[in-house]
């Protein structure tokens, strides 16, 4: 029972930085009692649109009104005061403070003559909004300690405890688990059904179809469409998004498998990894999956060396593997796609050459032992070709490139050395939709001259998609070995959230 | 986890078309130090005199020297991402240990002492950091202390000196001997800057320096042993100090525990103006030599104007501030004015936070 | 059907234990008193330990001001130099004869001066910290010697003495200005919005400017309040030496920056622990009147107050199992 009455209204929005236009004349509106979807593309202009709203960037021209007043958040206090809270992709959150303080930072109830915290008050309060949103947590909690999942319910209490009107989300479920992105999504429903609105941005076509009622599709900065969801489905708003007809994401043709590569037995460490045993065969790929914080991130890091291993063996084309450091791993032909770009991945300050060559240093060496800049170029330009990537010129610095293009790069990387295993984590996080499925046809042409893949993914349909057989972890441990017909949804999130075992002898 | 709107930004929108043509962010980070330095000679020619004597600009390059050489190697260590509070203590003992062992032995010794030394010093502080993982800052600090200290322990008796006697040695000859012209204290900082920038641009472990300071996590996913390079860093540190000390002591032929006294700071000074930031992954040994040079012509030009030392101070640290103010600006993101301004430079730095 | 993911109530914080943060430090400086009590003649005379409480006192006013700046996760280098000059301010106006009020209240506002000029450089102009501290070190210290022409201000001035060797209530007046000091500085750090807000900064700076704190303010303000501090330390400092110089206060900063350290603030900014900024100038005051009373030489002392400095942050470092990517600081 939507009000069709607007609540948020953006007319002509645009905004323009030197040299390009992030946001071109973009218009629509959010009613009260709605959860409006923003979808589009990398670099269509999503995260410009929040900025404004939350009072980040200033447009060059255009209006907004909110509720038939003009709305003009010069700051984002403005914003808030307003009743328009934003949670941005990164949290904008502090670890080192309590839950509590984190709530109502900037806000906090305070003695008019004594000038000291009232805590009491700003603890009663969380409990009070957690009560709501069925979370367990004691307001006292150093934040850091808690989950990410958690943290982002912390997130949403605060835009609650200001009474937000409009809560807009940017890829709230970008570092979730299944369980836990159903369980804010009920959430979603539940703020909608309050009479709050929500804009909703989001790469995950699955979850719009879920929660929304309307979605506006943005590309290149311009508004393409608003759409009822009724009236749509996932293939006409991808085709809006890209403006071009795009086939099926993942295209996996079963190629025969060759022998085993890699091999783990009985691998242990810490609480984080409990026997948990695979192997992988050349020209497959061998899919990881399970909730959050399953063991995915200790296995993978562990195959790479970057953990250290306190029980069990490891096998690399039949002779014993036991790497204590990354270096060393890679010596032996195993290359390694972190899943935090960002952080782990780019060196922000290089150009796209020098991220490129990382791994490779000895190999573009010339005369003298220095390095070699044609070597050094020939094996740029060799990725750049094969897995297009798109940059104005070798130099280029790398934190110019959009996500995609920068996941190639890292991709060039851990392919340089020439190795026979391939570990990706979430290798199209943060990716939009043309790179994304440039880089799963790039997988397929691996797995065919024979690579083995092992490739961890909290995103589903990818899961399914891409995998050959599917290992599903739950608290360090092999709960489930999925292959042929077995490979479903409903198999994975079993086996990872409740007792169910397939193909594991319990 | 911190994250800046530019980065954001910068992830949300293509990336413009490069423009062929000028850009003033792509000069300055390259070019800027030793533009200023330009014009600086030009006003020290018109203000002072002699400036252009022969004997001069001899003492000015002679005197750079063993800034230089040392600013040379922290240039390395800041772009790692590091940096080393304890240079100065470490110049006081090498040139005590150097004074004492050219005492003993000669020279031979004397340029044994002081690389080994320096080297020693930079081994200890290398270790503290990689196997015991004692913070660079603290680590250094503690060791600046150290360093003095001992030093001082080994001048109670007075200070260490090259005696009068010894002036036409071919080792305090290092000090003051000239080469077609030029002094050879400042040949020597040109080949340390020379091997460096080698190093630094062309050769893996370089490459890996500028990487592990730009991402240490990024790095270490990449094979990088973090262990080897701070080590690396730490130790070419020391081994520069070893270096300089020789063009230092030969000068001033006297060392105890003081000598020096914020010298580290000097130097960070010359590596930072020079444009190296302390986030990691940026700096330039182009700008750390034209850095040093500026602040010996500025040095040079206000003692000819009967400045004070008090006021030199005063206007060396404005100097500091001007420079990285320039800097600042463009990386400062609050406000959507100073955004657009720091954008028009390319936002060459949006992983780094102001 | 939802699939709820389990959730559990995590440990949580008091403020007690929070303000407490530092006590682990207590266990070493109980051993240097208890082995200084056995091995250093005179160390246990009611004289020498109030020497002790004393030194770390005058310590103890910049070292908690420099707590609040580190936990904002920057530094202020500048403050010797600021000893120095409002030192020599308090002094010169006194000894031109304007009176010890208007010489305090001078030094104190110089002291302000100097912090908002750093707060400034660093907020407006965008220069980080470290050298922008750095270059008004130089500046200031500059500007202290250019005042002063070179030589010392003596003074003999009872009511500036007092600040040294008055005894308000019987104990010295630094004693009592540092427990004044410690008590408003848990306070201020803990229970008003202004501590909240400067570790919140120090946690996420980026997320303090989006939740629509005023950053800039902030800063400026604790710079500020380390320039205050500052002159304090100076005004005690010649209330000492009973003499205002352009040379004192070298190398001040480091053991304002040392004590913080040691105390288990943490250098990231986030965490205060303002009992451990107590406790660290104890520790470094005791080790330093020990050494003296064993007639160790000032050279060994520098040497040990660098080993205990080092060693202290290697075995909180090994403790936490650090690995060496993630040591820097970024500043």
């Amino acid at each position: 029972m939507t009000d069709h009455a607007a609540l948020l209204e953006v007319t002509g929005l645009t905004v323009e930085f030197p040299g390009v236009k992030a946001l071109d004349s973009v218009g629509f509106d959010v009613r009260p009692g709605e959860v409006h979807a923003l979808v589009g593309e990398n670099g269509a202009g999503k995260s410009t649109l929040l900025k404004v709203l939350g009072g980040v960037y200033q447009p060059t021209a255009g209006s907004i009104t909110l509720a038939g007043s003009p709305y003009t958040p010069s700051k984002p206090h403005d914003a808030i005061a307003a009743g328009i809270a934003v949670i941005y992709q990164e949290f904008t959150l502090f670890p080192d403070l309590t839950v509590a303080e984190n709530v109502f930072a900037g806000r906090e109830p305070f003695g008019k003559f004594s000038r000291g915290i009232h805590y009491k008050q700003m603890r009663d309060e969380c409990n009070r909004v957690f009560k709501t949103l069925d979370f367990d947590v004691d307001p006292d909690t150093r934040l850091g300690d808690l989950s990410v999942s958690e943290q982002q319910l912390v997130e949403i209490a605060k835009a609650l405890s200001v009474d937000g009107r409009v809560i807009v989300m940017d890829e709230p479920t970008a570092a979730l688990s299944q369980s836990e992105v159903e369980r804010l999504l009920e959430i979603v429903k539940k703020l909608r059904d309050e009479g709050r609105s929500v804009i909703y941005v989001s790469h995950h076509l699955e979850e719009v179809f879920a929660v929304a009622d309307r979605a506006t599709v943005l590309r290149d900065g311009t508004h393409v469409a608003t759409l009822d969801i009724a009236d749509t489905d996932q293939d006409q708003l991808v085709k809006l998004m890209v403006g071009r007809d795009v086939k099926s994401v993942f295209d996996r043709d079963k190629s025969s498998f060759g022998e085993v590569v890699l091999t783990v037995d009985g691998l242990t460490s810490g609480r984080s990894l409990r026997g948990v045993s695979l192997d992988v065969r050349a020209g497959e790929v061998l899919g990881i999956g399970g909730v959050a914080g399953a063991g995915q991130t200790e296995l993978t890091q562990a195959i790479f060396g970057a953990l250290p291993i306190r029980g069990g063996t490891m096998t690399l084309d039949g002779t014993p593997f036991a790497p204590s450091t990354p270096a060393q791993a890679i010596a032996r032909g195993v290359g390694f796609l972190h899943d935090d770009r960002k952080t782990a991945g780019i060196f922000p300050h290089l150009s796209v050459a020098h991220n490129l060559t990382a791994t490779i240093l000895e190999k573009i060496r010339g005369w003298g032992g220095l390095l070699s800049t044609s070597k050094e170029q020939g094996a740029y330009n060799g990725y750049r070709d094969r897995l297009r990537i798109k940059a104005s010129s070798s130099s280029q610095l790398i934190s110019q490139l959009s996500g995609g293009n920068q996941q190639k790069v890292l991709l060039g990387r851990a392919l340089a050395p020439g190795g026979k295993l391939l570990v990706l984590n979430e290798p199209t996080r943060g990716v939009d939709i043309g790179a994304k499925a440039e880089i799963h046809q790039l997988v397929n042409e691996l797995t065919a001259s024979g690579v083995a893949v092992l490739m961890v993914s909290s995103d589903l349909p990818e899961l399914l998609g891409m995998s050959d057989r599917i290992v599903v972890l739950s608290q360090g441990a092999v709960v489930g070995r999925l292959s042929g017909e077995d490979r479903t949804e409903e198999n994975v999130i079993a086996c990872a959230t409740t007792d169910r075992r397939i193909g594991v002898t319990a | 986890m911190t994250n800046t709107d530019t980065a954001m930004l910068a992830a949300s929108i293509q990336p413009p078309p490069q423009k062929k043509g000028f850009s003033f962010g792509a000069f300055w980070d390259s070019w800027g130090i030793a533009s200023v330095l330009v014009v600086l000679v030009i006003v020290a020619v018109i203000l002072e005199p002699d400036f252009l004597s022969m004997g001069n600009i001899q003492s000015i390059l002679r005197e750079s020297a063993y800034l230089g050489i040392v600013a040379c190697a922290m240039t390395f260590a800041i772009m790692n991402g590091t940096f080393d509070l304890s240079v100065g203590g470490q110049l006081a003992l090498v040139s005590v240990v150097t004074l004492f062992a050219y005492g003993v032995g000669g020279t031979p010794l004397a340029l044994a002492a002081a690389i080994g030394t320096g080297i020693a010093c930079g081994l200890i502080n290398g270790a503290l950091v990689t196997a015991l993982r004692v913070p660079p800052f603290v680590a250094t600090l503690g060791m600046l202390f150290v360093f003095r200290g001992i030093a001082y322990v080994l001048t109670q008796n007075g200070p260490a000196v090259l005696p009068y006697s010894e002036v036409k040695s071919p080792f305090a000859q290092i000090g003051s001997l000239n080469v077609v012209g030029i002094p050879l204290t400042f040949i020597i900082m040109l080949l340390v800057f020379g091997v460096g920038y080698v190093v630094l641009r062309r050769t893996g472990t370089g490459r890996k320096v500028i990487a592990f300071g730009s991402s240490p996590l990024a790095a270490k996913f990449s094979g990088i042993s973090a262990a080897r390079i701070r080590l690396f860093v730490f130790v070419i540190l020391g081994l520069s100090v070893g270096i300089a000390t020789l063009t230092y002591i030969t000068r001033v032929w006297t060392a105890d525990g003081s000598a020096q006294d914020g010298f580290e700071l000097r130097v960070i000074t010359a590596a930072v103006l020079g444009g190296a930031s302390l986030q990691g992954g940026k700096g330039s040994l182009v700008g750390t030599f034209s850095a040093v040079l500026l602040v010996s012509v500025l040095n040079d030009l206000l003692v000819s104007m009967g400045v004070g030392a008090s006021y030199q101070r005063i206007i060396l640290g404005c100097v500091l501030i001007v420079a990285l103010a320039i800097d600042g600006l463009r990386t400062k993101f609050p406000g959507s004015s100073a955004l657009r301004k720091a954008l028009s430079f390319r936002n060459k730095r949006v992983a780094t936070a102001g | 059907m939802t699939v709820l993911a389990p959730t559990k109530k995590k440990s949580s914080i008091s403020f007690v234990q929070e303000a407490l943060r530092g006590l682990p430090l207590a266990i070493p400086l109980a051993l240097v008193v208890i082995g200084l009590a056995i091995g250093a003649p005179g160390f246990l005379t009611s004289t020498n330990l109030e020497n002790v409480l004393f030194a770390a006192s005058v310590l103890v006013i910049p070292g908690l001001a420099m707590t609040l700046c580190i936990t904002m996760g920057e530094f202020d280098l500048s403050i010797g130099s600021t000893v120095a000059l409002t030192g020599a301010v308090a002094c010169t106006a006194i000894a031109s004869g304007m009176g010890t009020g208007v010489g305090l209240v001078l030094a104190l506002l110089v002291g302000a001066i100097v912090g908002l000029l750093n707060g400034l450089i660093i907020t407006k102009l965008g220069v980080t910290p470290f050298i922008a501290t750095l270059a008004t070190l130089v500046i200031v210290r500059g500007v202290a010697q250019a005042f002063t022409n070179g030589r010392d201000v003596i003074v003999s001035d009872p009511v500036l003495k007092y600040f040294a060797s008055g005894r308000p209530l019987g104990i010295p007046f630094p004693i009592l200005l540092a427990i004044v000091a410690l008590v408003f500085m848990l306070w201020l750090t803990y229970r008003t919005r202004f501590g909240r807000w400067v570790a919140a900064i120090g946690s996420n700076r980026d997320a303090a400017r989006l939740s629509g704190l005023p950053v800039d303010r902030i800063r400026i303000l604790v710079y500020v309040i380390i320039g205050i501090a500052g002159a304090l330390w100076g005004i005690m400092i010649s209330a000492q030496l009973q003499k205002g110089s352009g040379q004192l206060g070298v190398g001040f900063e480091l053991d304002a920056i040392t004590i913080v350290v040691i105390g288990g603030t943490s250098l990231l900014g986030g965490r205060a622990s303002v009992v451990g900024t107590v406790l660290g100038a104890l520790l470094i005051e005791t080790i330093s009147n020990g050494l003296n009373l064993l007639n160790v030489p000032p050279a060994y002392q520098r040497i040990s107050i660098g080993i205990l400095l080092v060693g202290a942050l290697a075995i909180q470092a090994i403790r936490r199992k650090v690995p060496v990517e993630a040591l820097d600081d970024k500043h």
